[in-house]
């Protein structure tokens, strides 16, 4: 009964931390439409944990209990103070995001609640996949128990140890939790992944909301948490303690906030942007790869429509680079003790001339394997499909900045990941059946939050198209990249 | 009570609006009921005796099926019948898919899709995440050998790397042979280091990549395997000398009497 007490604390102090950046990062306050709830506060919170342990690793490659100790009382601090504050400013209910439940109709709150207890029952088992044990569980468990990545298990490349240059932010949490609780005992850590998928939920849901209002939010939130690869317990799903589902809310998070800086450029939303890129960076390596797609959207965006404060927007760029740029930093000064295995990931060979010659057929050869997602209802529930189908067949007014700008992201990351298959030194066909579905659920909570604005922009079910075409306006209008259309706007559409 | 005032008192039980009242009461209860049976299975499964009645939860399959059947016998038995508010949303639906565009249909066609989809796997996701509840599995008291005979590769090595934990001493250092489970044996017996011979480990890395798939090894000089090993490998001796290795492990799939933990000190 302690073991998930003391999870379930540690995941409290995370969440508190995150709260009281919110008053500290002084954030926009959003007002009704998407209030600063439980999923930015607990990315945030995780994300600041992160900054607070890697320092000690990259300076010496030693982390010391009272490392882990100190974090979490800096934690207490910030959770007692102003983050107590920001709960209080946003009002509980609103806060864990119950004014999204109460938007569902009664028979999906059942199901909604039913989904969440089976997942955080499910949670309290210990940890049975690959991965979770053989690359994260076993550096959280060397971390929490040598305090140290100077030990053999890190530096000795015969020691079993799969992965052993992989980022560190993921065992640091989970070893954060195993010190406040005393062991090394795995039953409940998977609490810490419940969490991180109910963040992404909301993060989609609070942006679906902001967009279309709280029924919207609330249906698109569920549909997202019904999706077998969030919730299910195969290797690299959600229910599993991979990397994956922690990457995907960094990462959809990261965008999401860049998306409203580039309509209102200030401080606290890009460094809030920045701390969960950088945390993305710090959870996987696939982080660099969403850094550059970010800034790849960012410029594509710029050039579709063109900014109206280019200072304001350099100013808010240069503020997300800080954070991010720290973390890389960490990430790479804490690798440095390990070298690298000799037999995996030769990705220095695939510049090679030669090889990439040798090449032409395989974006053929993999097509196939990369539209099976598209119909895998057992992994997907035929989720791609309907992404794929609302936006070939929903037709909408002209795109404002922020989606334009996550479509961009999408597909930049999209392309990386297919170019990373084709190139890849490992043998394709079983790259693909290990690594496919995990790298597109990173992709997955942004792409139901552009299904949601599509089909909120189309009006679809009602007769909504003329008020999505008003309400892009607006949203042009106000962020000052357009002229105030008037009334003949709606009329030009293909409608 | 006379005669006419019984009969007039039994009609008043069979009225319609009664049973009907009397029946959506019940299924709330049984809605209760199950939800609490369901939420026993999950935390706590096992037998249970109650006075002479011995109850077993250890299945989700019943609980869930009752709460299903009374959730459906409540909202059948609501004031305003199911069967009227399921006309006035199909009208709903007509009148809208009237407005639709031919696009919007096809979406609304593969939204109704996916929603049958999400609902055939919120059935099935019971048993996937708690697979105890699910049906019949190995028990952690049963025999290596029926485990070996009976059960796949994976079974295997976790009974098998189970029995390796219980084993080997707290100070052991530990050779591995076989392929990429040995990163799991790792986790479990951490904080045992676990250590393979690269060329074993490169063949386990190989291997993991053609041979899981069921293909064999490929002639093909653009994959890995077509590499040599790693150069300047030491000998086994030197390994197991040099690492200060004091136990090995081996694991063969299926084969129980070539799988072995030994001293080698």
């Amino acid at each position: 009964m302690i073991a998930p007490l003391a999870v379930l604390a540690g995941l409290a102090l995370f969440t508190g931390a995150g709260a009281g950046l919110m008053s500290l990062f002084a954030l926009p306050e959003e007002g009704e439409r998407d209030p600063l709830h439980l999923g930015w506060c607990f990315l945030a919170g995780t994300a600041f944990a992160g900054l607070l342990l890697l320092p000690p690793l990259a300076v010496d490659g030693r982390i010391p209990r009272a490392a882990f100790l100190l974090s979490f009382g800096l934690c207490l601090v910030l959770a007692a103070g102003p983050g107590r504050a920001h709960v209080r400013r946003t009002g509980v209910a609103r806060f864990f995001g119950l004014d999204l439940f109460r938007a569902l109709p009664v028979p999906l709150r059942v199901v909604a609640v039913l989904v969440v207890l089976l997942a955080a029952s499910a949670a309290l088992g210990p940890l049975v996949g690959w991965d979770e044990r053989a690359i994260f569980g076993l550096k959280a468990r060397i971390l929490h128990h040598e305090g140290s990545v100077r030990g053999e298990a890190f530096t000795d490349t015969s020691v079993v140890h799969f992965h052993a240059r992989y980022p560190l932010l993921l065992p640091l949490l989970e070893a954060s939790l195993l010190t406040l609780r005393g062991s090394g005992d795995d039953h409940a850590l998977k609490l810490m992944f419940v969490l991180f998928g109910v963040s992404v939920v909301l993060v989609v849901a609070g942006e679906a909301r902001r967009l279309h209002g709280p029924g919207a939010g609330a249906l698109w939130g569920l549909l997202l948490l019904t999706t077998p690869m969030l919730i299910g317990p195969s290797d690299g799903e959600g229910m599993t303690a991979y990397a994956d589902l922690p990457f995907a809310a960094f990462a959809t998070g990261a965008t999401v906030l860049l998306g409203r800086s580039l309509e209102h450029p200030d401080r606290g939303r890009p460094l809030l942007a920045g701390l969960l890129l950088g945390a993305a960076l710090a959870t996987k390596q696939e982080g660099a790869i969403w850094a550059l797609a970010l800034a790849a959207g960012v410029l594509l965006s710029l050039r579709r429509h063109a900014a109206a404060r280019p200072a304001g927007l350099a100013r808010a760029a240069a503020t997300m680079a800080l954070p991010a740029l720290l973390f890389l930093a960490l990430g790479i000064a804490a690798r440095r003790w390990t070298p690298p295995a000799v037999w995996a990931e030769r990705y220095a060979a695939v510049f090679d001339l030669d090889w990439l010659r040798q090449l032409g057929g395989r974006p053929l050869a993999i097509a196939p394997i990369v539209l099976r997602p598209l119909t895998n209802w057992r992994v997907w529930g035929w989720g791609w499909l309907l992404v794929l189908a609302g936006l070939l067949l929903l037709r909408r007014p002209r795109l404002t900045r922020p989606p334009f700008f996550w479509r961009a992201t999408v597909l930049v990351v999209f392309a990386a990941y297919l170019g990373v298959f084709v190139v890849t030194p490992n043998d394709v066909y079983w790259h693909l059946a290990t690594a496919l579905s995990r790298l597109l659920l990173h992709l997955f909570p942004l792409a139901v939050l552009i299904l949601a604005e599509q089909v909120g922009a189309n009006g679809w079910p009602g007769d909504g198209a003329a008020a999505g075409d008003r309400r892009s306006a607006a949203t042009e209008a106000e962020a000052g990249s357009l002229p105030t259309r008037g009334p003949g706007y709606v009329e030009g559409l293909p409608r | 009570m006379s005669r006419k005032a019984l009969r007039a008192w039994l009609r008043g039980q069979f009225e319609p609006e009664v049973v009907r009242r009397r029946t959506h009461r019940g299924a709330l209860v049984s809605c209760g009921l199950f939800a609490v049976a369901a939420t026993v299975t999950l935390l706590w499964p096992g037998r249970y005796t109650v006075g002479p009645v011995v109850v077993s939860v250890r299945s989700l399959t019943n609980p869930l099926f009752g709460f299903a059947v009374s959730v459906l016998v409540a909202l059948a038995t609501t004031r305003r019948p199911v069967h009227a508010r399921l006309e006035a949303s199909r009208r709903q639906l007509l009148a809208h898919w009237s407005g639709w565009t031919t696009g919007g249909r096809l979406f609304a066609i593969v939204l109704a899709g996916k929603l049958c989809m999400t609902g055939l796997d919120l059935v099935r996701l019971p048993a996937q995440l708690f697979p105890v509840l699910g049906g019949p599995r190995t028990g952690t008291d049963e025999p290596l050998e029926k485990v070996f005979a009976r059960e796949g590769r994976n079974a295997q090595f976790e009974r098998f790397f189970e029995r390796c934990r219980r084993e080997l001493p707290a100070d052991a250092r530990v050779l591995y042979m076989g392929r990429t489970e040995g990163q799991l044996l790792s986790y479990i017996l951490y904080p045992r280091p676990v250590f393979m011979h690269p060329t074993d480990r490169y063949v386990a890395w190989i291997g993991n990549q053609v041979l899981d798939l069921g293909r064999p090894l490929p002639y093909d000089d653009l994959f890995p395997g077509g590499l040599p090993p790693p150069l300047e490998v030491p000998s086994l001796e030197a390994f197991v000398a040099s690492r200060r290795i004091t136990h090995e492990v081996r694991f063969v799939e299926s084969d129980l009497a070539a799988c072995r933990i030994r001293d080698i000190r």
